[in-house]
C-alpha cells in the first residue's frame, strides 16, 4: 500500500484564489490596451502597498515564505512618473489585478526596450487540454 | 471489471476544491468530477493495463527511431524548420519529464487498445495524480488504486535537478478561465518544489524576447534557463516567436523536448501499425485514406479535445465532431466498440512517467470523448 504525502502549496493557494476572485488571469476587455500603467506590489489580504521587493521576482518554491500573498496591482497611467501612486502601507483601489494584454507596465523593469512580448500564445483558444 | 454506484461524499465539492480542482462542474452542470460511480479492478486487469502501457511506450520508442532514421517528418505534417531540432533532441536526449497519457480502449478482458498518447500536453493530471487517490483514501482506505503518479513526478524531477543550468524552472500556461491549465501547471509547479526546485509561472503570452542577450525572458525581464509548457510544440513552432525557439535552442532546456512531435501526433498510429501489424495492443491505423476499413475513426493528426472526427460504420458516417483542426492531414484508425457502462464509454488514461507505468485515470463520455467528459475514480483489489 503506497504512502503518499501530498504538501501541496501552490495548488489550493491558487485554487482559493481563483474561487474567490474569478480566473487569475482572466482578461479585462474594459480597458483599453494600449493604455500604459503602473505597477505597485499589493499585500492581497490587507488590500494595501507593500514594498516592491516583496513581490521581488515572482519566485515561489524552496525557502520561500509560506502563508503571505502578494501580487503586482496595475494602476492606469503613467503614475510612476509623476509620484501619484499611492504610498506603502496605503490602500489601493482604482486598478486591477489582470493586465489587459498587450498593455505596458511603464515602471517594469522587464519592459526593457529590447525586450519583445507576445510572440507565443497566438494560437490559443482558451485552455489546451490534451 | 465492475463499475459500481456510490453515493458522492456531500461535501465533495469542497474537498476536490480544496485540492485544486476547481473545474469540477461541466457546462450542463453535472459534475465533471463524478464520484457517483467508480471502476473496481483486479490485480491481473491492472496488470494488464500496465503491461500493454509498457509496451506501447517500448512501441513508440521504436517508431520514433524509424520516423527519424527513415526522415518520416514529412508525412506526419511537421514543419520543415523543426525536423533539424526534434531529429537532435532524438539523439541528445535532453532533460525530459517523459510523461505522457496513453488514451487505451478496455473492456477487462481482452487486451488494451491504443487509441492515441498524449505525450506533449497531457491533462486531467490532478484528478489522475492527487483528487482520487484523496477520495480512495476518504472511502477506501483499505483498497488500492494504480496510482504513483504523484512521487514518480518528484523523482523524476529530483533526477532532472541536476541537469539543469540553474535552480529555477519556469511554468507557462494558457490564461484559461476555467482554471484547468492554471492549476494543472500549479500542480507540476509543486511537485518541482517538493524536489528541491524554485518555480515560476508565467502565461505564454507573456514570454519576451530579449534581442541583446538572445534569450527568452519571463515577465520580469530574467532569463528563462528551463521552461515547462503547458503548451503544445505545433502550435509554438508557427508562432512568430519560433525563429527565437531555433536561435536559442542551445540556451533553453523546454520541457517537454521538441521530439515529443513525433509522438503527439496522431500519424504515429499508422507508423505504429505498418512496424507491428496485427500488435495485440494496436488498431488498424493508415494516413490519408481508410484503405479496406469500413469502421473507422477519422481523426485530424493534430487536434484536441475530441475536435474534428468523424466515426464511419460500414462506410457511412454516423457521428461526427465540430472543430477547426485538419490542415495538416488526417488518420484512419479501425474503429473499436468501446463498452458502455450507464450509457457512457469510458476511456482509459493511462499514465506515464519517466517512460514508465504510473497511473490510470478513467474518463466517461459519449462515443467521441471531448471536453464534456467525467472523471470517475477507480480502486482495485
Amino acid at each position: 500500500m503506497q504512502d503518499k504525502d501530498f504538501r501541496l502549496v501552490l495548488v489550493p493557494l491558487l485554487s482559493s484564489m481563483m474561487i474567490t476572485a474569478g480566473a487569475c488571469y482572466s482578461r479585462t476587455d474594459s480597458t483599453d490596451p494600449n493604455d500604459e500603467y503602473s505597477r505597485v506590489c499589493v499585500d492581497r489580504e490587507s488590500g494595501k502597498r507593500v514594498e516592491d521587493d516583496r513581490c521581488g521576482t515572482g519566485h515561489t518554491g524552496h525557502g520561500a515564505g509560506v502563508g503571505a500573498f502578494y501580487a503586482w496591482y496595475f494602476l492606469s497611467g503613467g503614475g510612476y512618473r509623476t509620484g501619484a501612486l499611492p504610498p506603502v502601507g496605503a490602500p489601493v483601489r482604482g486598478g486591477t489585478y489582470t493586465l489587459p494584454q498587450g498593455a505596458r507596465v511603464g515602471n517594469d523593469p522587464a519592459n526593457a526596450s529590447s525586450t519583445r512580448r507576445g510572440g507565443f500564445g497566438s494560437s490559443s483558444r482558451g485552455r489546451v487540454g490534451g | 471489471m465492475l463499475r459500481l454506484q456510490k453515493n458522492p461524499r456531500w461535501n465533495w465539492k469542497r474537498e476536490v476544491e480544496s485540492l485544486g480542482l476547481i473545474w469540477n462542474t461541466l457546462e450542463n452542470r453535472e459534475p465533471y468530477w463524478d464520484e457517483s460511480a467508480y471502476y473496481r479492478f483486479t490485480e491481473t486487469q491492472i496488470e494488464q493495463i500496465e503491461e500493454a502501457t509498457a509496451e506501447l511506450q517500448r512501441l513508440c520508442l521504436e517508431a520514433g527511431q524509424h520516423i527519424v532514421d527513415k526522415d518520416l517528418f514529412g508525412r506526419l505534417g511537421i514543419p520543415a524548420a523543426a525536423v533539424p531540432f526534434i531529429r537532435r533532441a532524438w539523439d541528445e536526449e535532453p532533460p525530459a519529464l517523459l510523461h505522457g497519457r496513453f488514451d487505451l480502449a478496455y473492456d477487462g478482458i481482452h487486451p488494451p487498445k491504443m487509441l492515441e498518447y498524449n505525450a506533449d500536453t497531457p491533462t486531467a493530471l490532478l484528478e489522475a495524480a492527487v483528487i482520487q487517490w484523496a477520495w480512495k483514501e476518504s472511502l477506501f482506505p483499505e483498497a488500492d488504486q494504480f496510482n504513483s503518479i504523484h512521487e514518480r513526478l518528484i523523482r523524476k524531477w529530483k533526477d532532472l535537478r541536476a541537469r539543469f543550468k540553474s535552480n529555477v524552472v519556469h511554468f507557462a500556461h494558457v490564461d484559461d478561465d476555467s482554471g484547468e491549465d492554471t492549476m494543472t501547471v500549479a500542480y507540476l509547479r509543486d511537485t518541482a518544489q517538493q524536489a528541491g526546485l524554485d518555480t515560476v509561472g508565467i502565461v505564454v503570452d507573456d514570454i519576451g524576447w530579449d534581442t541583446e542577450s538572445g534569450r527568452f525572458v519571463d515577465q520580469v525581464g530574467l532569463p528563462i534557463d528551463t521552461l515547462f509548457k503547458l503548451y503544445p510544440w505545433e502550435w509554438l513552432v508557427k508562432e512568430a516567436f519560433a525563429e527565437n525557439i531555433w536561435e536559442s535552442y542551445d540556451r533553453t532546456v523546454w520541457l517537454e523536448p521538441i521530439w515529443k512531435m513525433l509522438w503527439s501526433n496522431k500519424g504515429i498510429l499508422a507508423i505504429l501499425w505498418e512496424l507491428f501489424p496485427g500488435h495485440r495492443n494496436l488498431l488498424e491505423a493508415r494516413l490519408g485514406n481508410p484503405g479496406r476499413m469500413k469502421d473507422y475513426v477519422k481523426k485530424p493528426l493534430l487536434a484536441r479535445e475530441g475536435a474534428n472526427i468523424s466515426l464511419v460504420v460500414h462506410g457511412d458516417e454516423v457521428l461526427s465532431t465540430a472543430g477547426d483542426y485538419g490542415e495538416e492531414g488526417f488518420v484512419y484508425q479501425q474503429w473499436y466498440p468501446i463498452p458502455e457502462h450507464a450509457g457512457r464509454y469510458p476511456v482509459f488514461g493511462s499514465w506515464i512517467v519517466d517512460g514508465e507505468p504510473a497511473g490510470l485515470g478513467i474518463r466517461e463520455g459519449g462515443l467521441i470523448t471531448g471536453n464534456q467528459s467525467h472523471f470517475v475514480p477507480h480502486i482495485f483489489d
